[in-house]
């Protein structure tokens, strides 16, 4: 069986197409890629990092997470603090939900936080909210109701120590001296007294636009009294200018009925505020199960999530974004080919599905293709089916941005207010010059940010999750917060500052309770506390209206663009201080830790650039230094820059530098230190966190973006200024074998029945509609498995043997997950960490390959480097029932369960990592240091609060995985057992399934024939990923399949990784009983070979190998024919 | 200079002193080994608790039921400490009402100002804890109780008890004892709480214990995942 594939031949003359490969440094065979692929940590020496990476890596650890509880002396006595008066439904430990929302680009996220002992830990979305919206005919154990990554991460600012600090003068941009609340009155009084003697002529506001019933009450009863004063609504996310609408409108999509849908530079799935229920509703319809799917086309310029899901997806300059909009609009209405095959195609589905098809655009869009886009569906007959539009309010005394900065130019304001938002940081080229201009600038805000160190007051606001408030949902249905906890620092909320500005001392639950009773009909006590339990009002969504538009013709320009664009990490730039986001690896450049100029592979050759290369940028706004990255798949001639990096009032995370070089906070418990107590001064003090100089993460690229846009169209210099700048990307991480794909080692391992050979493109299966059509199982049958036979009588603790013939009646837990629905969007990675106290790294560990995320995304590229398909796989552990972590670990610290689950016991763990480097999948993860070890001191009563008790929060030396979130079975098991019952389907749901918006994860009890996870297992679809090594993991997944446009299918990058079933070879002698590891879904053939015919089977096989065809790897469409 | 030689004398001394050293050693060993084990270090733990609160009058005497105060015991993982008003309902003479209760149990005792104090700021008493189990362990109160584990199993004759001491080591290898033989302390779940509780006559604990194991399907396992996650 010294089998020389016979296949090596046509891989070898095309080695770059139709291949799936991690990184670029994989396509070009670079030896660096083969140090993650074989050893499991790269470098393993345990050495304390050194120098300012040090303390770099001090101050994450400092930020992040801490230990819950120190065991301590023994003979120490421990306090148990009851309550005074317990309510019926405050038990000691367990947990409590609560409605609540978190608002971020003026729009409300409705939430339910979960709290336990008076701390929230944990947030998720509010599935009762008529927000959410599942799709129709959704067959889901668990209810719908996903939030955001960045609200999911919020809970983690919510404990940030940054926050610490009372009222405060600002002197030489740092914090200064405490204001007493005499001061505070005092100043307030002024403002007033001032401002009503000039009708507020030289009062301004700057604020984040915010969808607050109140806060617009509040606004307008200012504009009444300071009748002069202007109020500039400020978000760098939304255009000033250039949207085509008559008034300002918001666009919803339906997607639940759409068979075409067509994405103009719409980030539908992953950035857009309704990407929740697109992801659901596209999720259903992804599934070829539920129906005919639908077909998905994205034109775009950065590799979005959007564009990983695409079946086709296009390239294109920002600019050149307009054109293909117009030229799709012509070729619908006007039957006008555009001459790109792909555009040629939509408009053939788009006029087959009229009325049933969708065109999309975010909603900072330029005005030709937002124009051409609503023509587009008015034409097809969309708007008021799957299109539909609402206004936006606009609030009083309204005023733009630029209009601000010219009147503080003019030395026009006198009293500048700064809410929220970080205008000094993110706003236009020298608005933060120009704020100084004003007499007084006080900021409100959460944080002591770059705005604050430009104002002369800094007062501090609550976070969301500790005020009283309001605010509109996408849909515009009024969804209501209430305070999870009190406020830890005492700030009032920005509604209760703006009363008291008017004069008023109104507390916040008062004002929103006035609000919703006079604008909102909920007038008596039993309505208020009914939306206050449910966080919202119904009925109150916002009614359609039908807009008009101007038409715009779209400009194409030549020569290089810069595209700026919201960061997948920190927003706009808000959440540079969550180590949790900073270190969650971009969906498509799985970067961590830093902003890059990011382009293709095309355009960084052409400029002589490669990745790691620091580039000078230069533009007529400015010039930068900016490290690059090379992403596959990126337009052409274009350089993305991704905004809300090189913050430098940001705090111990994201940086603290003043511009005279120190640090730009000071300290500010010397202030306030007695007030806040023991929670934090002295112990932050001692930390030294708020006396060092902390380098900011990545570059600002705020001051190269043009006030009126996202794209630069104008001359752009680029020379490369340095190289060798180490970028923290994961995406050559825990990189499973794959090396016979490049034909270095041969088949043959001397087992021949054990060979582990060809994995390549078979650890993520997909396929094309027409290949599941020709042969449902094609992604079991992608990789031959051999019979399996182990040498032990019963391998199997947990009773896999007995469950399959049925005389196991107990719990089996398992997963299934479905990569047509899964989109990357690493929501379930960030719940994960945040529910099980996953500490993060720092830069220099994750360079290393020791990030800790329990759940890794693999993302693969499919295709040539120039326009790849993108291809994305979850990863976590899979419980295999044959674990061959358990085999090595010589202190049994990781062992079986009667229910099957892989437990880790971290007390008894040594450290030895036998188990991570027998673990296939690589999902273990070590600590090689105590990454919690900042805060296992008395600062822990804060930034330890975010932990979840439930869970046990690792030290330094112990392995770690995912463990099926154990503690939510147990939650769940243990009380219907008290009931004398079982745990009912979807009573169990794990914190990646309850993140995960498409429906991609199911978990439950595979030994109830009934649930949705066993059907999911049994599904045709479903693989297990390395079911060739017999370890039968409890976690399946269900292939991808894509929908081409039949006219595209031969050109497509993705190829069909199986050859359709009538080709002949492929017969019976597959069906060994190796496929039924997967469950009882193949009995039929898994049955009549148990007689031992599965091994002459396996003979057959190996005839066939010599023949080159029972191990294909990749078949190129084209060699098909 | 001659070398010092011990006089020969010495040499009765060599197998007497070896013995003794070997003795003592042993004896050191035995001695840190039986201090430190949880049997020893922990049991009989009796701090001193800010109220001097009695069992023995009000589980013992007064035959309060442990549930009364120690309520999420039945239903929870935890079993709370009573919050201070559930000590009000007899000890507090003002009610939330305005009015006097019609009986009020030592409403001005001094042994029960810090439970006044803390009714009226809405402060806790800082109780000190007995049982505690190490931050990786995760015990489940509801899970025993349901299944007939008596209170008295772990806590012992707490309506004996003037003060609380702690009876029993909760340690590892105790816990995994009775998950392997878990009859001993099983009773039918009415009489959980019932501290005195004996075996009907003619049986013995072992055999009720079996019985409603058999009747309830009760087999405690001892997977590492009950306990550690």
């Amino acid at each position: 069986m010294t089998t020389t594939n016979a296949n090596s031949g046509p891989r070898e003359d095309k080695p770059t197409t139709r291949r799936t490969w991690r990184s670029l440094r994989e396509l070009e065979g670079d030896p660096g890629f083969d140090e993650f692929l074989h050893r499991e940590f790269p470098k393993q020496a345990s050495e304390i990092p050194d120098g300012v990476s040090r303390r770099r890596w001090m101050q994450v650890m400092g930020a992040s997470l801490s230990l819950a509880g120190v065991a301590g002396c023994r003979w120490q006595t421990e306090e148990l603090l009851p309550y005074a008066s317990r309510k019926p439904s405050q038990t000691p430990g367990e947990f409590r939900y609560f409605a609540s929302m978190f608002e971020y680009r003026g729009v409300a996220e409705p939430l339910l936080l979960k709290s336990v002992d008076g701390r929230p830990i944990y947030v998720k979305g509010n599935a009762d909210h008529p927000f959410f919206r599942p799709a129709k005919n959704r067959d889901q154990p668990h209810k719908f109701g996903a939030c955001s990554v960045f609200s999911q991460a919020s809970i983690l600012d919510f404990y940030d120590p940054e926050r610490i600090g009372g009222p405060c003068r600002v002197s030489g941009g740092k914090i200064g001296d405490e204001l007493g609340d005499g001061e505070l009155a005092d100043l307030l009084e002024k403002i007033r007294a001032t401002h009503e003697i000039d009708g507020g002529a030289g009062l301004r506001v700057v604020a984040e636009p915010t969808s607050s019933p109140t806060m617009a009450g509040l606004r307008e009863e200012f504009a009444n009294r300071f009748p002069r004063a202007r109020w500039c609504d400020y978000h760098p996310l939304s255009r000033s200018g250039g949207s085509p609408f008559a008034s300002p409108t918001r666009t919803h999509y339906r997607l639940d009925e759409v068979d075409t849908i067509v994405c103009f530079a719409h980030d539908l799935l992953g950035g857009d505020a309704d990407a929740a229920n697109h992801s659901q509703a596209n999720g259903y319809r992804r599934a070829p199960e539920n129906g005919p799917m639908n077909r998905m086309y994205v034109v775009e310029t950065e590799f979005s999530t959007t564009g990983g899901g695409a079946d086709h997806r296009l390239h294109a300059k920002p600019t050149d974004v307009a054109v293909h909009a117009a030229a799709l609009r012509d070729a619908v209405v006007s039957g006008t080919p555009t001459g790109v095959p792909i555009l040629d195609a939509a408009a053939d589905d788009l006029k087959k599905h009229k009325g049933h098809s969708v065109v999309t655009c975010g909603p900072s869009a330029d005005a030709a293709t937002a124009a051409a886009v609503f023509e587009l569906n008015k034409a097809l007959g969309n708007v008021g089916k799957s299109v539909f539009y609402t206004a936006v309010e606009q609030g009083a005394a309204a005023q733009s941005i630029g209009e601000l900065a010219a009147e503080l130019a003019a030395d026009k304001v006198e009293t500048l207010i700064a809410i929220n938002g970080n205008p000094a940081y993110d706003g236009p080229a020298g608005f933060a010059d120009a704020m100084e201009q004003a007499k007084t600038v006080i900021r409100w805000g959460v944080t002591f940010d770059e705005t604050s160190g430009r104002s002369n007051y800094h007062l501090p606001l609550t976070h969301a999750y500790e005020q009283w408030g309001d605010g509109r949902s996408y849909d515009g249905t009024v969804t209501l917060q209430q305070p999870a906890i009190d406020p830890l620092f005492g700030s009032p909320s920005a509604i209760e500052r703006m009363a008291s500005l008017l004069g008023t001392e109104a507390d916040g639950q008062s004002l929103v309770r006035e609000t919703l009773a006079t604008s909102f009909g909920v007038a008596d006590e039993k309505a208020w506390f009914q939306a206050v339990h449910d966080g919202f009002v119904a009925g109150t969504e916002y009614k359609p209206i039908e807009p008009t538009i101007a038409t715009a013709d779209p400009v194409a320009a030549d020569g290089l663009q810069i595209l700026f664009a919201a960061s997948e990490h920190t927003f706009d730039g808000r959440f540079a201080n969550n180590a949790w986001m900073q270190e969650a690896p971009g969906v498509v450049t799985k970067l961590t830790w830093d902003n890059t100029a990011m382009m293709a592979p095309s355009t960084a050759s052409g400029l002589g650039l490669r990745s790691g290369d620091v580039a000078k940028i230069t533009t007529g706004l400015g010039t930068i230094e900016i490290p690059v990255y090379v992403v596959p798949g990126t337009a052409r001639d274009t350089i993305i820059l991704p905004l809300g990096f090189g913050r430098t009032y940001a705090g111990a995370v994201g940086g603290n530098v003043a511009p005279d070089g120190g640090p730009a906070k000071g300290n500010p418990f010397d202030a306030v230190g007695v007030r806040i107590g023991g929670i934090g001064g002295n112990v932050a003090k001692e930390l030294g966190l708020w006396d060092d100089l902390i380098e900011p993460v990545g570059v600002d690229v705020y001051p190269l973006r043009p006030a009126d846009g996202d794209v630069y169209t104008g001359p752009v210099e680029v020379e490369k200024v340095g190289s060798g700048y180490e970028l923290a990307t994961t995406q050559e991480h825990y990189a499973i074998d794959e090396d016979v794909a490049k034909g270095r080692y041969v088949a043959d391992d001397g087992l021949g029945e054990m060979r582990m050979v060809n994995r390549v493109g078979k650890l993520v299966r997909e396929g094309t509609q027409s290949q599941f059509q020709t042969d449902e199982h094609f992604a079991e049958h992608a990789v031959h498995v051999p019979p399996l036979k182990s040498l032990w009588n019963s391998p199997l603790p947990s009773g896999v043997e007995k469950r399959e013939s049925g005389e196991y009646t107990g719990y089996a837990w398992g997963m299934s997950i479905d990569l047509t629905k899964c989109t990357g969007c690493n929501a379930c990675s960030i719940a994960c960490q945040s529910e099980n106290n996953v500490p993060v790294v720092g830069k220099d560990q994750v360079l290393m390959g020791r990030e800790m995320s329990w759940s890794r995304l693999d993302r693969y590229y499919v295709g040539d480097m120039d326009d790849p398909a993108v291809a994305t796989q979850p990863v976590s552990c899979v419980h295999c029932e044959n674990a061959p972590c358990e085999q090595v670990c010589p202190v049994a610290a990781t062992v079986h369960d009667d229910e099957g689950i892989n437990t880790m016991v971290y007390n008894r763990c040594i450290g030895t990592r036998y188990c991570a480097n027998n673990c296939p999948y690589k999902v273990r993860r070590f600590n090689f240091f105590y990454y919690n070890e900042r805060y296992d001191g008395p600062n822990k009563e804060l930034t330890g609060m975010v932990l979840n008790p439930e869970v046990t929060v690792r030290v330094r030396g112990v392995m770690e995985k995912c463990t099926y979130c154990y503690q939510r079975i147990v939650e769940k098991k243990i009380p219907a057992k008290n009931e004398g019952r079982r745990v009912r389907d979807g009573e169990i749901v794990t914190a990646c399934q309850e993140a995960c918006a498409s429906d991609a994860i199911l978990f439950g009890d595979i030994n109830d024939p009934d649930a949705a996870v066993t059907e999911a297992q049994a599904n045709p679809r479903a693989y297990a990923l390395l079911a060739e090594l017999n370890v039968r993991p409890r976690t399946l997944y269900s292939a991808r399949i894509r929908n081409p446009h039949p006219d595209l299918e031969e050109s497509v990058p993705y190829a069909p990784l199986w050859e359709p079933h009538q080709s002949g070879h492929h017969g019976e002698g597959h069906h060994g009983e190796g496929h039924d590891g997967h469950g009882d879904g193949h009995d039929g053939h898994g049955k009549s070979h148990d007689d031992g015919h599965g091994k002459d089977d396996h003979h057959d096989d190996g005839h066939h190998g010599e023949k080159g065809h029972a191990l294909l790897p990749i078949i190129p469409v084209g060699a098909l024919a | 200079m001659d070398r010092f030689r011990f006089p020969a004398w010495v040499n009765v001394l060599i197998v007497p002193s070896v013995v003794l050293g070997g003795l003592g050693a042993t004896y050191t060993a035995a001695m840190a080994v039986y201090t430190a084990s949880p049997e020893n270090l922990k049991v009989g733990y009796k701090p001193d608790q800010p109220v001097p609160f009695s069992h023995k009058i009000h589980a013992g005497q007064l035959k309060l039921d442990c549930r009364y105060c120690h309520s999420s015991a039945e239903y929870a993982a935890h079993s709370q400490i009573p919050a201070t008003a559930t000590c009000g309902n007899c000890h507090n003479a003002e009610q939330a009402d305005g009015g006097n209760k019609y009986v009020v149990v030592h409403p001005e005792s001094e042994r029960l100002a810090l439970v006044r104090d803390s009714l009226e700021n809405d402060t806790a008493v800082e109780w000190a804890r007995i049982h505690d189990l190490p931050d990786y362990a995760y015990f489940n109160h509801s899970a025993h109780v349901a299944r007939g584990v008596s209170c008295v199993a772990c806590h012992g004759r707490v309506d004996q008890m003037e003060v609380v001491e702690r009876v029993s080591p909760l340690n590892m290898g105790w816990c995994v004892n009775c998950h392997r033989n878990p009859y001993e302390n099983l009773r039918p779940t009415e009489f959980v709480t019932q501290l005195d509780w004996e075996p009907p006559e003619g049986m013995t604990r072992e055999e009720v214990g079996r019985a409603w194991a058999e009747a309830n399907d009760i087999n405690p396992n001892t997977n590492c995942s009950t306990c550690h996650r």
